[in-house]
């Protein structure tokens, strides 16, 4: 796994590195599709009353541009959290007046938050053989999870219909994670597709708590309590 | 373009609208950037929807003579169909591309230009099937261009 950690920080600080805080930078073609992807994955979120999120693989940030275009009276206390060192430096100086803004370099979320996103950060693979890239996928779900106080939300990108598919990404039926996000993690899942973009989204919630059996004697307690 | 955008750029501009309009995954892309942004509707601009596509020349000038065009669009003519319209080049545009992409069979876009003396700039809309290897009926804008080594304004000679 630190391997593979390794390599996803050495290509996203040279995505960065290349082409500075841009779509590019973060290796999505243009601003539109990144929107769009953020309008999915925000769905999870109730913009009713304030909240605390992590943006997990935060890049430099561009999900703060969407809240301020989108949601500019949301209040949202944001921690961006990315692998790669230059991202964090970059989101840093680009964010730098903001207030309820942090961003920290790692490789997990770190803190618990009401909600967690993760946009793009399964896709790219690196020709790493999609068993491990899965077993990387799966720890990562379990992380969101522990680190989300009411859900998630997390993007794939879908196969093509008739080409394999390429050696340094990943794609995915929603089946595969939806069965373990709901078996394996014991969330409620929501599946989100045909917006536009050849992926599909995952809104996950944790499932509330079921009360605990009552004992005998607090049936009689319950009855007496007062309506 | 021409004028504002070095000519041997021109052609990748146009690669780049023509792919991002194309059968397939780019128009269905289009589409949900229409339904979830309006993306070609106003107040958005045909300068400020490219720049959320990243559609534009590689070097900086050119990028700045590209977005300089757009806007001269406000000042041209359009018709649509061979029949004139009452918007001018750069609203028709946006026009026809929010009609189509809006429609219950959006199709998709071709991009192509023509000389923009004589008539003086006019954008031209039509449908039809544009390339030769191809049965697909596309949304054609042709835009008006200018050539590179016309002589600029005060230059050129009085007949």
């Amino acid at each position: 796994m630190r391997g593979l950690r390794a390599k996803v920080r050495e290509y996203y600080s040279g995505t960065i590195e290349r082409h500075g805080p841009t779509p590019l930078g973060v290796d999505w073609p243009n601003a539109a599709s990144q929107y769009l992807r953020f309008v999915q994955l925000l769905k999870v979120c109730d913009f009713e009353r304030p909240f605390s999120l992590n943006d997990f693989g935060c890049g430099y940030g561009a999900l703060l541009e969407y809240l301020a275009m989108r949601h500019s009276e949301a209040e949202i206390a944001y921690r961006g959290i990315d692998i790669s060192v230059s991202m964090i430096a970059a989101a840093r100086k680009r964010w730098a007046d903001h207030r309820r803004v942090e961003f920290v370099v790692g490789s997990k979320c770190g803190r618990i938050a009401d909600y967690s996103l993760a946009s793009g950060t399964f896709n790219v693979r690196l020709g790493h053989p999609p068993a491990g890239w899965e077993s990387y996928v799966e720890a990562m779900l379990s992380d969101l999870k522990a680190c989300s106080r009411i859900g998630f939300a997390v993007n794939f990108m879908l196969p093509h219909d008739d080409i394999p598919t390429e050696d340094e990404l990943y794609r995915s039926s929603p089946r595969r994670w939806v069965a373990f996000c709901r078996q394996e993690l014991g969330c409620s899942v929501r599946v989100l597709r045909g917006y536009g973009l050849r992926e599909f989204t995952l809104l996950i919630r944790r499932k509330p708590r079921t009360a605990a059996p009552r004992q005998a004697g607090s049936r009689k307690a319950a009855r007496r309590s007062p309506r | 373009m021409g004028a504002f955008v070095a000519a041997g750029y021109v052609p990748h501009v146009q690669e780049q609208l023509n792919s991002r309009f194309a059968v397939g995954d780019a128009l269905t892309e289009m589409i949900g950037f229409q339904y979830e942004f309006k993306l070609f509707s106003p107040p958005h601009t045909l300068r400020s929807a490219f720049t959320l596509l990243n559609i534009a020349p590689v070097g900086e000038q050119d990028r700045d003579g590209f977005l300089k065009y757009l806007r001269s669009l406000m000042k041209t003519k359009a018709d649509v169909d061979e029949e004139p319209s009452t918007l001018s080049g750069h609203d028709q545009i946006l026009a026809s591309l929010r009609k189509n992409l809006e429609s219950k069979k959006p199709m998709p876009v071709y991009f192509t230009w023509h000389p923009g003396e004589t008539p003086k700039g006019i954008v031209h809309i039509t449908s039809g099937e544009p390339y030769s290897f191809s049965g697909e009926t596309y949304l054609t804008i042709s835009v008006p261009t200018i050539r590179e080594d016309r002589p600029k304004a005060g230059k050129r000679k009085k007949k």
